[in-house]
């Protein structure tokens, strides 16, 4: 059983994290980085190929955190593998111990470092859904029988801060239907914001996990305000970050990062946090948005 | 002893293969791989074969090492574009896996979801560059990996090809794939001996060990189907009459595949034997060709 589905179905509010393979066979610091969170959060998501940069697999690292008792979301897009490698992926994770599955549709090559990849995309996120809730109940997409099926806890993501919101909204009702049962969003700044889209979305009773990118300067959340989609930091907080001198900024990110978390907290059921680099801090932000 | 180990020593090789079904359930593979430990020097895994969606090669091959039999992780080019294709190597050394075998793969039409998207970003032959690339460290784009595979990667050849220029571009073919790092091959299956001493002559020059393909003999049925349908497999008629006419047709099977082997043993590195079913056979017919 998925400890993850267990403590959401049990209440409490969650805590994930998130790791990036490593570009070659190397796993020694991406391995440490999950070790560092084993007892801060209750599931790992691994990203798969993300900014669609070649890495190491997100199935085999998820496999190794099985081995090691920890808890992986195994994060599948779209975008490099058809419907038969998509499904058959599915089923070798399973067999691998793996019971979280994020499905995303996943970054286009042109922003990765293989710009002449062919992008697939022959299924979409909610086909995707789709096709993992069918292999669920025991069958592939088209409809043969397997042997031996899977039990996966399904997610997707949404972007409560995009503008507009409607559209995340009625694809969240999609992925539900195709099979959702937890999302994760992308990084929250405004509670405010948040706590507006909860409102329209409790009506879906799945739980929802606030994202949170740790913030590490004034210009990384400008950056991200240029060019990631669905992010918005408001010009309060890059001004506070601005302000902020070098040597303190490690202790402002957990500051900022801890006050949204506890903004937040009472309007979800969970918060995921992605370090980018920065996980020594997770357990600090935990500590001081008094998750512990 | 690793297969490249064995094919280095020019000792007689012998691989098989597993095809993994549509679903979870690995107890065959488990029961086929305790059979086959000891008895085979490596079994590959099937990647999607005939286009139907089956549990990947990857974590059968991982299955199967943990199971103390050496596995060759087939790839096929139709289901992944480059980005994944290289993931999942990396992935794979990381699993244990040394052998690969690169394919282009049947199209999705064949399949049991012809509607798949056919992929194809690389192709067999840029596979294997790929391959090689990455054991030295690199990605496709020249970036230094943290870490990089071993890969022993080898290609696939139809010497019993139905034309002499059919039979011509597979030595192009397979010329290319040797450039690009292969280092050994497994054939389509063979049934006319003298033929492939024939093709063999022709490779000598090549250097690199191939394993011959036997595919045993379930039916007269079977054999005049392959005939018909699979591109490069010949079974003569001599052996389809003694499959028509025999009463025990496993023994007969058993008995022709071990005959093959026998006679090939002398003008190969190897057999590969592809038994599409009769997996927990596979013992009875090296005990009958004395292996």
């Amino acid at each position: 059983m998925s400890k993850l589905r267990q403590a959401l179905e049990d209440g409490k509010f969650v805590v994930s994290g998130e790791i990036g393979p490593p570009k070659g066979t190397n796993l020694e610091k991406c391995l440490e980085d999950a070790e560092r969170l084993r007892s801060q959060v209750v599931a790992i998501n691994v990203t798969d190929l993300q900014s669609a940069v070649m890495r190491i697999g997100s199935l085999v690292v998820c496999s190794k955190l099985v081995e090691r008792g920890l808890e992986p979301v195994y994060q599948l897009t779209c975008r490099d593998r058809n419907r038969l490698a998509l499904q058959s992926d599915l089923l070798s994770a399973w067999a691998l111990g793996i019971r979280n599955v994020l499905c995303l549709t996943g970054d286009h090559p042109i922003l990765g470092d293989h710009v002449e990849a062919k992008s697939v995309y022959d299924l979409d996120s909610v086909q995707l859904l789709n096709a993992a809730d069918t292999l669920n109940q025991g069958y592939d997409m088209a409809g043969h029988e397997l042997d031996g099926k899977p039990d996966f806890f399904l997610g997707a993501v949404v972007t409560p801060a995009a503008d507009p919101v409607e559209p995340q909204i009625i694809k969240m009702g999609k992925k539900i239907q195709a099979g959702a049962r937890f999302f994760q969003t992308q990084a929250i700044y405004e509670p405010s914001k948040f706590e507006q889209f909860m409102n329209q979305v409790q009506k879906f009773e799945v739980p929802v996990m606030a994202g949170l990118v740790v913030l590490k300067s004034a210009a990384m959340a400008k950056f991200m305000n240029s060019n990631v989609a669905g992010i918005s930091v408001p010009d309060s907080i890059i001004v506070e970050m601005g302000e902020t001198k070098r040597e303190d900024r490690k202790k402002k990110a957990v500051e900022i990062s801890a006050r949204i978390i506890r903004k937040v907290k009472p309007l979800c059921q969970g918060v995921h946090i992605m370090a980018l680099g920065w996980d020594e801090l997770v357990p600090e932000i935990i500590r001081e948005a008094e998750l512990d | 002893m690793s297969l490249q180990a064995k094919l280095t020593t020019k000792e007689f090789a012998i691989t098989t293969e597993v095809g993994p079904l549509k679903g979870t359930d690995t107890t065959e593979i488990e029961e086929v791989a305790e059979l086959l430990r000891g008895r085979v020097d490596a079994a590959n895994v099937t990647d999607q074969q005939s286009s139907v969606m089956r549990l990947g090669s990857l974590a059968v091959c991982h299955l199967l090492k943990d199971k103390g039999l050496d596995s060759i992780f087939q790839m096929a080019c139709r289901d992944r574009n480059r980005l994944a294709l290289q993931s999942d190597l990396l992935s794979a050394h990381v699993l244990g896996i040394e052998n690969v075998l690169a394919l282009t793969g049947d199209l999705p039409a064949l399949g049991d979801q012809p509607q798949a998207k056919p992929v194809y970003d690389l192709d067999s032959v840029q596979l294997l560059w790929v391959i090689s690339r990455l054991n030295e460290g690199y990605d496709m784009v020249g970036n230094e990996l943290r870490g990089k595979p071993n890969f022993f990667a080898g290609a696939v050849v139809t010497p019993e090809a139905d034309t002499e220029a059919k039979r011509e571009l597979q030595l192009i073919k397979m010329e290319k794939k040797i450039t690009t790092g292969a280092r050994f091959f497994q054939t389509q299956a063979v049934y006319d001996v003298d033929s492939f001493a024939n093709f063999m002559k022709r490779v000598e020059g090549f250097n690199v060990p191939i394993l011959a393909g036997v595919i045993p003999l379930k039916s007269a049925g079977m054999a005049r189907f392959m005939n018909k349908n699979v591109a490069g497999v010949s079974v003569p008629e001599e052996l389809i009459d003694k499959m028509a006419k025999t009463e025990d047709k496993v023994a007969t099977g058993i008995e022709i595949a071990a005959n093959l082997i026998e006679e090939l043993r002398d003008i190969c590195h190897g057999v590969h034997i592809m038994a599409i079913g009769w997996e927990k056979r596979v013992p009875a017919i090296l005990d009958t060709a004395g292996l």
